[in-house]
Formats: structure tokens, C-alpha cells, sequence
């Protein structure tokens, strides 16, 4: 038999699902769930806040305690994402080379995209996972306190239309507005945005971990991404303003390069608006998968461009 | 060399895709931007006021728990009495989340209404720079109800906050806002409690009363509205202010009901003269009232001025007990020694003599 007649396939989901599944395994034995004990800690512990002041009776007050809630665990659920998103990626490189694994898949026929692949698709599946269940006991707590919220309120209104100050409108449309703050599809669509911004940084902190052999220098560039990425709608309105007053070319050119190199993640602060009481509409939802999808991408070619030529 | 030939090929792809999407982008973020999706960015006024860590922490696309963490510091703020520092906090919270009306009514109402009655009792205070004092923290309480209404047009609960706000007896007042407030609030949500205060505010204004009798009109068309005392009791007073055609007037038994009705509302009403309501033809159905359910002179509603001082209780001959506050004698009005003592007196006369038909 000629080698020639042996054929591997350029790219194989099975190999890249038996990487990302290894890969999920090695970060699950670095016993990074035990920060769902933050969430829960966090979620018991916002009971004993102070209660907020009343100003026009409780209806005033119960979509506050339910923002509150929701804008705490959301940010822990945001930091699990961002953190593992970024720290995950910039050590699975370096630490399969350290102990050699590396070595032993990239023997193998193994594709370098399969390998870049599966360890970034692993660290997402991770990542998914822990918003998943964090998602689940958000929605738990927050089913719960709505319900108190609601029975207090409604007890409230009672009052106020026996004293003929509300009427049963207003009653019905104060339920619809603590429901509102409690468990809704815009509130599960907010926690897959944080999904996304971490696929995309996570994707990002791959691309840097590729040219550096440093996991310090790809933390520290990826987390920098991430908040110049932030501040990317100020760059742009510069870049517009600049445009439009025709000042020098050079600035201007310049402004342009810095703001697109960078992922723009402003849209995904959408998920502030929709604690706030905004609701997410699904085409938004739609437009912010295809632009994940989009960096992810690109970052992950990227990616593999460089991996592909480097000496191990 | 082969890692600098990757960078530069790395980077120039970047800045071709990105230039590529960035009018893909832009539509995007205008589209969010319009339907009010996307947060405005952090101005630089509040930079420096959330400091490094809280900056970094906004930054990083956690504005909403800043923004209830601030709450809670502004809540101490409360409790402290520091009502500067209050200011300043609700300001980085309302630039922060500003789509969230709790925000904006909570730091009107600390300023407008908590640190207005904090600085009316604050010891070793000038008279004249507590007055200054409170009126600054008024009317930056509605500063803040100004600019969220300029925000959020659209939210009728915050038109009605300010109404209210700029309507209260106590405090300073801009009656003819308060109006065009609840205006806007009943024009959004057709809320008919928002089209009374309305009513209420209007007819406080003096001069406003043809505008308000046309106003009063339209409320009353509406018999859900006639339920509540206080638009009885405006509509009458407009409308013998206004005096329309015969075949247009309400009867007094018309609008309250019944004339027994009438004789157990009006007097609360006329007590209320200090907050500005029109009070034409009150004094006279109220006297006529009292003649025909034979009130006696004692416990007559109109025996004295409403805003007449007494030392001494002018029915039972006692004086009143010394302030505990100031440890001098109290004086009272009339209407707060009516209301409190010789109301209930009153009404029970009422209802001795009126027997309702079958």
C-alpha cells in the first residue's frame, strides 16, 4: 500500500469533538465550577441588603430590588465568562506544550485548525455550561423573589384602590410591570449575549496565545482588547467627528485604523438595557449571534494562519 | 522574521475585515441606538466620579451593578444626612442607567423633598440660608425629574412625579408646570387619576379658570371621575365661577349626590383654602347648607376664618398645652380645631337629621 492511498480528511468534527471534549475534561479538573459557590453565596447574600426607601409605595420599589438582583448575578455571570474566557485560552497552549501533549496530538494526524478548534470549542463548551447553570439558579431566585415582590404588591394596590387612589388598570399595569423584571425570554437571551462577548474574546486571547509563549502577556492583551473594545464608541464618534470637519488626514486614517482593529463590543451591552426592563428583540438577538460568529471566525483563521507556521 | 511577517499580515487582515464591517457595524449600533439598545458611552464627568476601579468595572460592561451598588451607598448617604454627596452619587447613577426611572424619581425626591424637610429643623442654621439651602435642594431634586422627562418623554409616570412634585403645599411650587406635567402623563397613558391632578393643579392656578372650568368640563364627562370628593367639590366651585346657562348647571344635590352629600364635603373643602383650590360659592352653600340641616352655631364650620389663630380653644375655653419643642404656648387655626375636634361632631349632626329617600 503506497501512502499516497492513505487520505485524512482536512478538517473532521469528530477529531475536533474529541479534542474539545478532552479539553472540557482538563478545565473541569482545574476546578473552575467552584466559583458557582461565588453565585450562590452571592445570591443569598443580596437578601440582607438594606431595603430601599419607599416613595410612592411599594411599586416604586419592587422592580428595584429585582433589577438589583438580576444586575448582581449577572455581573458574577459576566465575570465567570470574561475571566475563564480569557484565562482558559491563554493557558491551554502553553500548558499542553509544558506537558507535552501537544506534542503527542500534532504527531498524530491531527490538523492544526482541528487542534485550534477543539481547544477553543472545549473552553466554550465550558464556558456555556457554567452560564448555563448559573442561568438556571438565577432564574430560580429571581422566580421566587418576584413572586414575594408580587404578593406584597399586591396587597399594596389593594389598598391604594380601596382608597381610590389607583384603579384596577393601574393595578394590572403595576403586575405587568414587576412580572416584567422577573423571569422573561429577553432575560435568557441577555445571559447568550454574555455567551457571545466571551466566545469572542476567548476566540481573540487564541489568536494572541498563538504568537506569544507567554500566558501572562495573553492575558494581559486580551483583557486590554476587551476594554479598548469598550471604549470603541467613543473612537468612533471621534473618527465621525474628525470626518466631518475635515481635520488632518493622517489623524483621521489613524483613529480609523485604531477603532476597527478591535472588536467593537458595544452591542452586547445590550444585556445592561434589558436588566433595566428593556426587552431584547429577537432580531438583535439574530445580528449579535452572525457578528459573534463573524470574529469568532475570523480570529479563529487568523489564528490558525500563524499556528500553522509555527516551529513547536 | 516569521513572527513579524505574521503580526503585520495579521493586523493588515484585521483593519481590511474591520473596515470591511464597520458600516455593518454602524448600522447595527444605530439601529440598537434608536430603539434605545444601546448604552450611552460613560461621559467624562463620570469618569472621574466613579474613580479607577468602578471606571474599569463599568467599562467592562457592568454598568447595571455599579449602578445598584451606587444605590446603596446613596441610601448611607440618606441615612447620614449628606445630601451634597446624595447629589453627587444619584448623578453617576442616572448617567450610568439612565433608562431606570427609579433612579431618577428617588434622587428628585431625596433632594426635593427629604433634604428640604432635613434643612427646616438642622439647628444653628441662619434663617435666611436655610431658606436659600432648602430652595437649592428643591429645586435640584427637580432638576433631576427635568432632565429625565427631557430623557424619556414618552414615560408617562415620570410627567405625573413631576407634576406632583412642583404641586405640593409645603414646599416651593410651579403650579403651571405641575399642569402642563400631568397634561403630558394623561395625554400618554389616558390615566384618568393623572387628568384629575391635572384638574386639581390647574384650578390652583389663579387667572387659569376659564381653562380649568373648560377642563373641569371634559373630566366630568367621565363618571369615573365623579367618584372622588375633590373633583366634586372643584367642579362646583368652578362652575359657580363660571356660571353657565341654566340648562347647562348641575344642581349642588347634581354633583355631590345629594345635598346631605354636600354638607358633609364642602366644609373639608373650604379648609383647604391655603392650598389655593377656587373656592367660588363655597361660603354660600355652606351656609345654606348648615341653615337647612340646622347646624348649630357652635360646631359651624364658618364660625370663625379658616386661618384665624386661637390660644385658647374657642369652644371649650381651654388653653392649648405649651410646644415641647419651643416650651411656648401653641396657637391653632381655625380649621385645624374644626377638623380635628369638631368635624366628627359635625357630620354626626348631619347624618341625625338627613334621612336618605328610599
Amino acid at each position: 500500500m503506497s501512502s499516497e492511498s492513505v487520505k485524512f480528511p482536512f478538517f473532521s468534527p469528530r477529531r475536533v469533538l474529541i479534542i474539545a471534549g478532552n479539553t472540557f475534561t482538563q478545565l473541569i479538573r482545574m476546578k473552575v465550577f467552584y466559583f458557582l459557590l461565588v453565585f450562590v453565596l452571592l445570591g443569598i447574600g443580596i437578601h440582607f441588603l438594606p431595603e430601599l426607601p419607599h416613595l410612592s409605595g411599594p411599586e416604586s420599589v419592587g422592580p428595584e430590588e429585582l433589577r438589583r438582583m438580576k444586575s448582581m448575578l449577572i455581573a458574577v455571570m459576566k465575570l465567570f465568562a470574561l475571566i475563564l474566557g480569557i484565562v482558559a485560552t491563554s493557558l491551554i497552549i502553553p500548558r499542553d506544550v509544558e506537558d507535552r501533549t501537544l506534542y503527542t496530538i500534532l504527531s498524530k494526524p491531527v490538523p492544526r485548525l482541528d487542534y485550534l478548534v477543539g481547544k477553543l470549542l472545549g473552553i466554550l463548551l465550558l464556558i456555556f455550561a457554567g452560564l448555563a447553570l448559573m442561568a438556571l439558579l438565577l432564574d430560580l431566585v429571581l422566580h421566587f423573589r418576584t413572586q414575594a415582590v408580587l404578593a406584597e404588591w399586591m396587597q399594596a394596590a389593594d389598598t391604594l384602590i380601596a382608597q381610590g387612589q389607583w384603579t384596577a388598570a393601574d393595578k394590572e399595569s403595576a403586575r405587568l410591570e414587576i412580572l416584567h423584571h422577573g423571569v422573561t425570554w429577553s432575560l435568557q437571551a441577555a445571559m447568550l449575549t454574555i455567551f457571545f462577548e466571551a466566545a469572542v474574546i476567548a476566540a481573540l486571547a487564541l489568536l494572541v496565545s498563538t504568537f506569544s509563549s507567554s500566558t501572562l502577556f495573553t492575558v494581559v492583551i486580551a483583557t486590554l482588547c476587551y476594554f479598548i473594545g469598550q471604549f470603541i464608541a467613543n473612537g468612533r464618534d471621534y473618527w465621525l467627528a474628525q470626518s466631518r470637519h475635515g481635520e488632518e488626514p493622517a489623524l483621521v486614517i489613524s483613529s480609523k485604523i485604531l477603532v476597527v482593529i478591535f472588536p467593537d463590543f458595544r452591542p452586547y451591552g445590550i444585556a445592561d438595557k434589558v436588566i433595566a426592563g428593556a426587552n431584547f428583540p429577537p432580531d438583535v438577538l439574530g445580528s449579535l449571534a452572525l457578528t459573534t460568529g463573524l470574529y469568532v471566525g475570523i480570529y479563529l483563521v487568523l489564528s490558525w494562519f500563524v499556528f500553522s507556521d509555527k516551529e513547536i | 522574521m516569521k513572527l513579524v511577517r505574521n503580526l503585520i499580515v495579521v493586523l493588515i487582515t484585521m483593519v481590511l475585515v474591520g473596515l470591511a464591517k464597520a458600516p455593518y457595524d454602524e448600522k447595527v449600533a444605530a439601529d440598537m441606538r434608536e430603539r434605545r439598545l444601546l448604552p450611552k458611552p460613560i461621559e467624562l464627568d463620570t469618569w472621574e466620579e466613579l474613580g479607577q476601579t468602578g471606571l474599569a468595572i463599568a467599562l467592562g460592561g457592568l454598568r447595571s451593578m455599579i449602578a445598584s451598588m451606587l444605590n446603596i451607598r446613596a441610601y448611607v448617604h440618606w441615612e447620614n444626612q449628606e445630601w451634597y454627596e446624595l447629589e453627587q452619587t444619584y448623578n453617576t447613577i442616572v448617567a450610568l442607567q439612565p433608562e431606570t426611572r427609579y433612579y431618577w424619581t428617588a434622587a428628585a425626591w431625596h433632594l426635593s423633598s427629604n433634604a428640604y424637610a432635613d434643612y427646616e429643623t438642622k439647628p444653628d442654621i441662619p434663617d435666611g440660608r436655610r431658606r436659600r439651602i432648602q430652595k437649592e435642594f428643591f429645586w435640584k431634586g427637580m432638576a433631576f425629574l427635568e432632565r429625565a422627562v427631557e430623557a424619556y418623554p414618552e414615560d408617562a409616570r415620570l410627567w405625573s412625579e413631576l407634576g406632583s412634585a412642583l404641586s405640593q403645599v409645603w414646599r416651593p411650587r410651579d403650579l403651571a408646570r405641575a399642569a402642563e406635567a400631568y397634561h403630558a402623563a394623561f395625554e400618554l397613558n389616558g390615566n384618568l387619576q393623572a387628568q384629575r391632578q391635572h384638574l386639581y393643579v390647574l384650578s390652583r392656578i389663579p387667572g387659569r379658570e376659564a381653562e380649568a372650568w373648560k377642563f373641569g368640563r371634559a373630566m366630568w364627562a367621565n363618571p369615573e371621575n365623579r367618584k372622588f370628593n375633590s373633583p366634586r367639590d372643584i367642579y362646583y366651585a368652578l362652575q359657580s365661577w363660571a356660571k353657565p346657562p341654566r340648562f347647562e348647571t348641575h344642581s349642588i344635590g347634581d354633583i355631590f349626590g345629594s345635598r346631605a352629600q354636600a354638607a358633609l364635603l364642602l366644609p373639608d373643602y373650604w379648609c383647604r383654602q391655603q392650598e389655593g383650590y377656587p373656592m367660588h360659592g363655597v361660603r354660600e352653600a355652606i351656609n345654606e347648607l348648615c341653615e337647612e340641616f340646622l347646624v348649630p352655631e357652635l360646631i359651624h364650620p364658618l364660625r370663625f376664618d379658616p386661618d384665624r389663630l386661637f390660644r385658647i380653644h374657642p369652644v371649650t375655653g381651654e388653653s392649648f398645652p405649651n410646644s415641647p419643642i419651643t416650651g411656648k404656648p401653641i396657637e391653632r387655626r381655625w380649621r385645624s380645631i374644626w377638623l380635628d375636634q369638631l368635624r366628627s361632631e359635625y357630620r354626626a349632626h348631619i347624618r341625625s337629621i338627613y334621612r336618605a329617600p328610599p
